[in-house]
């Protein structure tokens, strides 16, 4: 073994993790050697750089009670959080390639028109040249591309971005942007997606910090709401199984969570109320909302969303 | 709501709340993070973990896979140079991949074996020996100046 050698184990030689015969040749050769033993004191002083490193300052003598509270108090969401990570990891995977797609098309759909303005139709070289050819310092700069245009001439490729006037050849192509359907809406991030447990733990989080029953039904018709939206999504994707699973979390979410907080009687009367009202106000809009959604609901799902419409109503009232 | 256990939950904090938030700290360097970053850790083991599953490595892998996420979300800190030393250490955790860096600390703050650290990020531990030695060998080159000084 020679120097070379001995200098690229020492790492390993270190951290104790050679094999033993390597190791004995290791330290046969650092105890003949006078140039390798340095940087094996190199390596040591590394390592004691990222111990010293690794020290972790105590957080507060409170922190820990305050932060397994906030958890043990989130996890009353867990089991709405759990039947939407049931979901299985093939239609996850499925579903996320199915938005990114879909999200690829409305970015190409949103970008189609800016590039259009911006991509006139080819000039012809005649015209081209006139425009470069151009004096400066006429009466107003935008003048002669608009009175080129209204004269029927096709403008110089890009002379329509600079004009602030618009031009009246624009006209039928911002029209045609104004046509084309809305598929602008933002894609839903559905389970699986970067960032969907994130969604998950936030709403959970916020229910371990709500401290009063108005404030716990708000977080669980956040989430309901968020359910709810990506329930839609999965049945555009279409996604059924997806689906399934979200639609069970939002009942879940309204059967255990909402549902119980209604009934509880040991709040005092002002809290009731308030309760009662913001409860009556979520509730209506879920009922409304899954209406409008009802006649895109396919016949396997019938029975689970016919289930969550009457959990509503009954939320509601 | 059903299908709940408490006292499991209140007992995973118990042995591993400090833990998590330990190796998330030496990773992220930060207090702020590592609190949110163990908060949502235990959500997502409390929601995932299944009855007999080696809970400790659950732990592990939940907490330092959040902040592997976390780093790479960051841009990359300066040039370790300048700096005392301990900063320029935390730079310099900052330049290694954070897969590297999940490996380093788990072995050299948590003290465990390379097997077990295959075991808790599902890795061989060639792969897990390999991306060790990548990280001290980074390190050592990040913190010449720091070393040559003879400051640590």
């Amino acid at each position: 073994m020679n120097c070379t050698d001995v200098l690229n184990l020492l790492h390993e030689y270190s951290d104790g993790s050679l094999e033993p015969e390597v190791k004995a040749a290791v330290e046969e050769h650092l105890g003949s050697c006078a140039l390798c033993p340095p940087g094996l004191e190199q390596v040591r002083r590394l390592e004691a750089l990222i111990q010293r490193a690794g020290e972790v300052p105590e957080p507060g003598p409170s922190f820990w009670d305050s932060q397994s509270g906030h958890l043990m108090r989130a996890s009353m969401m867990l089991p709405a959080v759990r039947a939407v990570r049931k979901v299985p990891k093939v239609a996850w995977v499925a579903a996320a390639g199915a938005v990114a797609f879909i999200g690829a098309i409305v970015l190409l759909f949103s970008r189609m028109p800016a590039r259009r303005v911006v991509q006139a139709p080819p000039a012809e070289p005649a015209s081209a040249e006139a425009a470069a050819g151009k004096p400066e310092g006429g009466t107003n700069g935008a003048a002669p591309a608009s009175a080129e245009a209204a004269a029927g001439k096709p403008a110089p490729a890009g002379a329509l971005l600079p004009d602030p006037a618009p031009a009246p050849k624009i006209e039928p192509r911002r029209t045609g942007a104004a046509e084309r359907p809305k598929p602008v809406e933002p894609p839903v991030p559905l389970p699986g997606s970067p960032g969907h447990f994130e969604r998950l733990a936030d709403e959970a989080l916020r229910m371990g910090q709500a401290q009063t029953p108005s404030e716990r039904l708000t977080v669980l018709f956040g989430a309901a709401d968020a359910r709810r939206s990506e329930f839609r999504a999965a049945l555009k994707v279409p996604d059924l199984a997806m689906a399934e699973e979200l639609l069970a979390a939002y009942t879940l979410l309204l059967k255990e969570g909402v549902r119980p907080i209604l009934a509880e009687t040991s709040f005092d009367p002002d809290e009731r109320r308030q309760a009662r009202e913001v409860a009556w106000d979520r509730a209506w809009k879920n009922v409304e909302a899954l209406r409008e959604l009802e006649p895109g609901v396919p016949e396997t799902l019938r029975e689970r969303f016919r289930d969550a419409l009457k959990t509503a109503r009954e939320v509601s009232k | 709501m059903t299908n709940v256990n408490p006292p499991d939950r209140q007992e995973i904090l118990l042995h591993f709340q400090r833990k998590a938030y330990d190796v998330v700290y030496r990773m992220t360097g930060s207090a702020a993070e590592a609190d949110g970053l163990t908060r949502k850790a235990f959500l997502r083991i409390f929601a995932d973990i299944a009855p007999g599953a080696d809970i400790e490595a659950w732990v592990y892998r939940t907490a330092t896979s959040f902040a592997v996420e976390q780093l790479r979300r960051r841009p990359p800190p300066a040039d370790p140079t300048g700096q005392a030393d301990l900063d320029a250490v935390r730079r310099a955790f900052g330049r290694i991949p954070p897969e590297e860096l999940q490996t380093l600390v788990l072995r050299m703050h948590e003290g465990l074996s390379l097997d077990r650290i295959g075991e808790i990020l599902q890795t061989p531990p060639p792969t897990i020996r390999r991306r060790l030695t990548a990280a001290r060998r980074k390190l050592e080159t990040l913190l010449a100046p720091v070393l040559e000084g003879g400051a640590a």
